[in-house]
């Protein structure tokens, strides 16, 4: 929900995240949707998570995906029991990782808070365009 | 959240337990927030480089009104449990909404969020602690009013919490506690009193004359535990019929001596009317690009790395903001001679907006300068990794030595330490904030370790030159406390005889700006 909406908003690095934490407060309010997905910056993760938890939202899932180095390291956490399979998909995906991920939501969805970690890297040239560090997160109404 | 329960100290679990019965009685049960852990949450100190479970709150409790909040009072003074308030509680940097000692009850003032008055005429507002800058901006818009508010860099910042803190904000009136006037405060007794001109019968210049008559006491209610403020008046800029934001870099890091010697008269004399701020490289760049775009080796982004960023992003290793304001003619006559004093640095170059199109960094600096919040500058932590920060910000006079002083030591120091230097330099009407981001990656325990170390080495080090700093995370608010230590810490025993008379029973914000209620005044 929150990449469809809001993902070509976050992609600019230095674009003002203040425009899209005000929509996302509206539509996520009291009777809105009950799971937030995004892939953004570390520091839009937090803003978001600090802007939804008075609504009750806490996070789930968490991915960091940080290109350093010529590799790729993906860091997840999550209460799904599917963990460990998605980080193999997100491996053999390489440079989709996103959309791997973003195609694994519904495995993702748990309702519980993170309990399990899994760390796996990919060999890979850096883009040049990455921005160095993303996070994919997904928060849901407790 | 842990899975214990966290209590006030030396209040038990059935005390406390009535104690939030009381508590929901008073602001309605879904306002007192203890069992929603994630909710919860938002009131710890998500940045702190230490043990978060240090300053965990036991609950907080939202009162809508002046009403509740004293019912709030009474029953924190029925059973000695400590209070911390916050107004909206966002800034990160010093604490967020977490209190300084575990155990407190929050006290969120985020549901008392009216705009009270906005005056056209004599352009002032007046405020509920919940009121953000970017609400105070977009009732101004809609109402198509021609005043400007003078945001923190965060639009969500507090209009009251900031000036109660006294930060800071990049237009004219950029010193907010210096355009605060007039306020209403609930004291720990549950009385409630208006300052200066308000404290009169009928009181129709409570917001245009800050003084009133005798005592003026508005400031001891500012970095204190002596009373909760529940309304203040701040006046707003009204609009300049003209406005031009302007940029100029310097490329070496020692042009910062030669940079403050130059703008101090030009900022006494008010040719530069704004926040005049000199920000450093890494600053400048960090909110467009990362770290590991130009460097993803460990510990200091070397010079080679530095140089080749500054000239991809066409910036210097200082870069000086300000913004002409008026009619043309006279934004062209004070630019001709801001322009001239500049260029005596060798290598400086000038930019307006134009020249700074699809420049994000320039973007968010024009805005703030213009009055419109924005949340650009959180994006500075993606820097490095998981990012989080504390600051650092020494005050000093307004001279080239001292700027040169505090800028070597600091970078030394930050690199000793493993850290990047970055750093900014505000001017305001006489001194010179100097405020160090100590931005580290919250997934690294070894740069954890490494940032409180470094903040105790950069405390001590800025006393020994003289300089002490203007406000501070709760972790270091005793040792930035004890640094004001003149004449035997002469001031901290008049806040501590001040505590004992407001707030006998000690149940507001205990140890913030490092004072504590009882008898030693100590933790």
């Amino acid at each position: 929900m929150f990449a469809n909406f809001f993902a070509t908003r976050s992609v600019n690095p230095g674009c003002d995240p203040l425009v899209f934490l005000q929509e996302l407060h509206a539509l996520v309010d009291d009777d809105g949707p009950e799971r937030v997905f995004g892939l953004t910056s570390s520091s839009n993760r937090f803003l978001v998570e600090q802007t939804l938890a008075p609504l009750g939202f806490r996070r789930t899932y968490w991915g960091e995906h940080n290109y350093a180095r010529d590799r790729l390291y993906h860091q997840f956490g999550g209460a799904s029991p599917s963990l460990r399979k998605i980080a193999t998909d997100v491996c053999d995906a390489q440079g989709n990782w996103a959309a791997c991920i973003a195609g694994s939501l519904e495995q993702l969805v748990s309702g519980e808070t993170v309990r399990r970690q899994v760390s796996v890297q990919v060999e890979l040239q850096r883009p040049t365009n990455s921005t160095g560090f993303l996070c994919s997160w997904l928060l849901e109404r407790a | 959240m842990a899975d214990r329960q966290i209590l006030p100290e030396g209040i038990g679990a059935a005390a406390f337990n009535s104690a939030c019965d009381e508590l929901r009685a008073v602001v309605g049960p879904q306002w007192l927030i203890r069992d929603n852990a994630e909710h919860l949450n938002s009131y710890r100190d998500s940045f702190s480089p230490s043990d978060i479970d240090a300053n965990a709150p036991s609950a907080a409790v939202a009162p809508k009104d002046v009403t509740q909040v004293q019912g709030v009072l009474a029953v924190a003074r029925q059973y000695r449990i400590p209070l911390w308030t916050v107004s909206t509680g966002r800034n990160y940097g010093y604490g967020g909404a977490a209190p300084r000692k575990a155990g407190c009850i929050v006290l969120d003032l985020k549901r008392m969020n009216r705009i009270i008055e906005v005056n056209e005429k004599h352009a002032f507002a007046v405020v509920e602690p919940g009121v953000s800058f970017q609400e105070l901006y977009q009732y101004l818009q809609r109402r198509d009013i021609k005043l400007w508010p003078d945001p923190s860099a965060p639009a969500w910042g507090g209009v009251v919490g900031n000036t109660a803190d006294r930060g800071v904000g990049y237009t004219p009136y950029g010193e907010h506690f210096t355009v605060q006037c007039g306020m209403q405060v609930v004291l720990a007794d549950g009385s409630v009193i208006e300052t200066g001109m308000g404290a009169t019968a009928s009181s129709a210049a409570k917001n245009i004359y800050k003084y009133g008559r005798g005592p003026w006491v508005d400031g001891i209610f500012t970095q204190s535990n002596f009373g909760v403020i529940t309304q203040m008046g701040v006046w707003l800029l009204p609009e300049p019929p003209g406005y031009r934001p302007y940029m100029v870099t310097f490329p070496r890091e020692d042009d910062i001596h030669q940079i403050t010697e130059l703008v101090r008269p030009l900022k006494i004399n008010m040719l530069i009317p704004n926040a005049a701020t000199t920000v450093g490289l890494i600053w400048e760049a960090a909110v467009k690009t990362t770290k590991a775009q130009y460097y993803d080796g460990d510990g200091v982004m070397p010079e080679s790395a530095r140089k080749k960023m500054a000239q991809d992003l066409d910036i210097g290793n200082w870069n000086f903001y300000g913004a002409l304001y008026g009619p043309e003619p006279i934004m062209d006559n004070n630019w001709k001679i801001i322009q001239e004093r500049l260029a005596e640095v060798a290598g400086a170059k000038f930019y307006f907006a134009d020249d700074r199109k699809n420049d994000a960094a320039f973007d968010y600096r024009a805005k703030l300068m213009r009055g419109i919040p924005n949340m650009t500058e959180f994006g500075l932590l993606n820097w490095v990794g998981a990012g989080s920060h504390i600051d650092f910000s020494p005050i000093s006079p307004v001279t080239g030595d001292g700027a040169l002083q505090q800028f070597h030591f600091m970078r030394d120091k930050c690199h000793e330490f493993g850290f990047d230097y970055i750093g900014e330099f505000l001017i305001g009407w006489r001194d010179m904030h100097h405020i160090l981001m100590l931005v580290f990656d919250r997934n690294s325990d070894a740069q954890k370790v490494a940032v409180q170390e470094l903040f105790e080495v950069l405390v001590a080090e800025a006393s020994s030159k003289g300089y002490g700093e203007y406000r501070t995370h709760l972790e270091y608010m005793d040792t930035i406390a004890d640094s004001y230590s003149w004449n035997d810490n002469a001031l901290s025993r008049v806040n501590h005889a001040l505590k004992s008379a407001l707030d006998p029973t000690g149940i507001l914000s205990p140890g913030k700006s490092g004072i504590w209620p009882g008898k030693s005044g100590k933790t």
